[in-house]
C-alpha cells in the first residue's frame, strides 16, 4: 500500500501543495499554522477538528471548514488524535475497570452530553448523521462527512516507532532529500522491519 | 577518642557518599543491566534479552546517519571555534581601552543556556518573519530558509554553536598567551625572528597543551549535542539528528529503555576512546616538546 502508485501521487501532490506556502512551511507543525490561519497571514490551512471550535469561537463568520479534498476517485482522511486504548501493562482489574468506562462513554445519551462540550466530537452514528448534530456548528458538517472517509493509522504497540519512521521519511520527500517514491520505499521497508522484530508480521 | 573519630568520620563522609551512590553509581549499574532486557518506558514486566539490544543497536539504519553527523559536527565546530578563538585571543592579547567591556560582551553568549539560545535563534532564523533574513534582504542578498532547506538545518546549528563557544576558545586562548614569559619573545627578538616564525616555534607550541585541553573539553561537549538539535529542528530530522537526539528519540518518543540504555553504552565507549586517544596524543607532544627543549 505505501509503494502504491496512488501513495507516491498521493506524496508527490502534497510536496507541490507545500510549494504553495508560506517559505519555511514545511517547519510548521499544529500550533503555527494555527497561529498563521489566525492571525490573517494564510488565507487557507489544515489543521486538526479539535482546533475548530476555538477558531470559530475567535473569527466567527469569517471562518469556514471543509473536509479533505478527494483526489480522483479517492477521497480519504486521518484521524487526528488517537481513540481509546487501555494498556496491557497494568492490571488485570484496571483493565476491565476501564473497559467499563469506555462502555459508559459510549451510551449514547453520554455522547449527546459530551458533543456540548469544547472539541466534544462524536464517533456515534445515529448522532453523527442528525441534522441536528450537522447544522449546530460551522465545522460538525464537514467532521460528520469525514467520519465516513477515516483511514486509522496503525493501531498497534508499535505506533511510536512507525509513526517516527514515517516522519523522518516523509519529511525527507517534503524537504527533496529524496523523491516520494524513494521516501516511500524506504518507510515501508523500515516499517516492515520493525514489524518482523515485534512478531507482528512473519 | 579513636572510636569516636572513626565514627565522626563515617558520619561527616555518609551523606555525601549516599548522594553519589544514589544519583551516580547506582543509576550506572542499573542502566547497564537495563541494557541487558527489553524494558519499556510505560512499565510492564521485563525479560533478559542478551545482548540483543547491542546488535540491533549497530544494525539501527538512522546509528551510522547519527553517528556521522555528529562527527561532522564536532570535527566542524571545534576546528571552526579554536581557529577563530585563538585569533580573537592573539586580536585582544595587548591592553587596550575598552578592552573590559569588549571582552565581557564577547563572553555573553556563553553564559546563556544552550536551550534558551536554540529558542532564541530559531525565531531570528525564521525564514519567513527572522529577523536575520529581514537583514539579509534589505541588503539584496537573499533570504534563505535557515531551518527547513535540508542543506542549511545543519549549518544553522553549527552557525548557533560556533556563535555560542567561540568565547570559550578565546578565554582559554588568552589564558595561555599570558602565560608565556616575556623574555621568550625578547630573545626571538633579539635573534630577529619573523613574526611567522615566532607564532610557529613559540607561540602555537606553548599554547599547545591548554588549547588541547579546551578541543578535549570542547569536543565532548560537541559530542553531546542535543539542545540546539531538539530547538532548532526536533530530534527527528535526518538533517540534523544527532547521537543524543536519536538516543532521545529511541528512549523518550519509541518508550524503549532498554535499547536506549545500550546505546547510551555504545556511545559512551566511543567518547572515552576518543578521549583517551587525544589525551595519549597530548602527552605524546608535551613529552616531544620536553625533549626538543633539553
Amino acid at each position: 500500500m505505501k509503494r502504491s502508485a496512488g501513495a507516491v501521487q498521493g506524496l508527490q501532490f502534497m510536496k507541490e501543495m507545500m510549494a504553495l506556502a508560506p517559505p519555511g512551511a514545511t517547519n510548521v507543525d499544529y500550533g503555527k499554522s494555527l497561529d498563521a490561519f489566525m492571525s490573517g497571514s494564510v488565507a487557507m490551512a489544515m489543521n486538526y477538528f479539535a482546533f475548530y471550535p476555538g477558531i470559530a469561537a475567535q473569527m466567527g463568520e469569517k471562518a469556514g471548514f471543509f473536509q479533505t479534498p478527494a483526489q480522483g476517485e479517492t477521497r480519504v482522511t486521518s484521524l487526528g488524535g488517537q481513540g481509546f486504548s487501555i494498556s496491557t501493562k497494568v492490571s488485570a482489574e484496571q483493565q476491565e475497570l476501564a473497559r467499563q468506562f469506555i462502555a459508559w462513554f459510549l451510551r449514547e445519551e453520554v455522547q449527546r452530553k459530551w458533543i456540548t462540550k469544547p472539541a466534544g466530537f462524536t464517533a456515534n452514528t445515529a448522532i453523527l448523521a442528525s441534522d441536528s448534530f450537522r447544522q449546530a456548528t460551522a465545522y460538525n458538517g464537514p467532521f460528520a462527512a469525514s467520519m465516513d472517509i477515516v483511514q486509522d493509522f496503525w493501531n498497534v504497540p508499535q505506533y511510536n516507532e512507525l509513526l517516527a519512521v514515517a516522519q523522518r521519511y516523509l519529511g525527507e520527500a517534503l524537504d527533496g532529500v529524496k523523491t516520494p517514491r524513494q521516501a516511500l520505499a524506504a518507510l515501508a521497508a523500515e516499517h516492515e522491519g520493525i514489524l518482523r522484530q515485534a512478531g507482528a508480521r512473519q | 577518642m579513636p572510636g569516636q573519630d572513626k565514627w565522626l568520620k563515617y558520619g561527616f563522609v555518609g551523606p555525601a557518599l549516599l548522594v553519589l551512590i544514589g544519583l551516580n553509581i547506582f543509576p550506572l549499574v542499573y542502566s547497564i543491566a537495563l541494557s541487558f532486557t527489553d524494558a519499556e518506558l510505560i512499565g510492564g514486566e521485563w525479560r533478559f534479552v542478551g545482548g540483543e539490544n547491542y546488535d540491533r543497536v549497530f544494525a539501527m539504519p538512522h546509528f551510522a546517519a547519527a553517528l556521522r553527523t555528529t562527527g561532522l559536527f564536532v570535527v566542524l565546530a571545534v576546528g571552526i571555534e579554536l581557529v577563530l578563538g585563538f585569533g580573537l585571543a592573539l586580536a585582544l592579547r595587548e591592553r587596550f581601552r575598552g578592552k573590559p567591556v569588549l571582552l565581557t560582551a564577547l563572553l555573553a553568549p556563553m553564559m546563556l543556556p544552550q536551550a534558551v539560545m536554540g529558542l532564541y535563534w530559531n525565531l531570528v532564523l525564521n525564514g519567513q518573519y527572522g529577523v536575520f533574513n529581514q537583514i539579509l534582504g534589505s541588503l539584496g542578498l537573499g533570504q534563505p530558509q535557515w531551518l527547513t532547506n535540508p542543506g542549511l538545518k545543519f549549518l544553522s546549528i553549527l552557525m548557533i554553536d560556533v556563535w555560542m563557544w567561540t568565547p570559550f576558545m578565546m578565554l582559554i586562548g588568552l589564558a595561555a598567551l599570558q602565560a608565556i614569559p616575556g623574555y621568550i619573545y625578547e630573545a626571538a627578538a633579539i635573534d630577529r625572528a619573523s613574526r611567522w616564525t615566532v607564532f610557529r616555534r613559540i607561540t602555537l607550541p606553548m599554547c599547545a597543551p591548554l588549547l588541547g585541553l579546551a578541543v578535549l573539553l570542547r569536543a565532548t561537549d560537541a559530542l553531546k549535542q542535543f539542545d540546539l538539535v531538539m530547538a532548532i529542528t526536533g530530534s527527528n530530522d535526518a538533517a540534523t539528528q544527532t547521537l543524543s537526539a536519536l538516543l532521545y528519540q529511541v528512549m523518550f518518543r519509541d518508550g524503549a529503555v532498554g535499547l536506549g540504555a545500550a546505546y547510551s553504552y555504545v556511545v559512551l565507549v566511543l567518547v572515552i576512546a576518543l578521549a583517551s586517544a587525544f589525551l595519549r596524543y597530548m602527552d605524546g607532544l608535551q613529552r616531544r616538546e620536553g625533549e626538543v627543549g633539553r
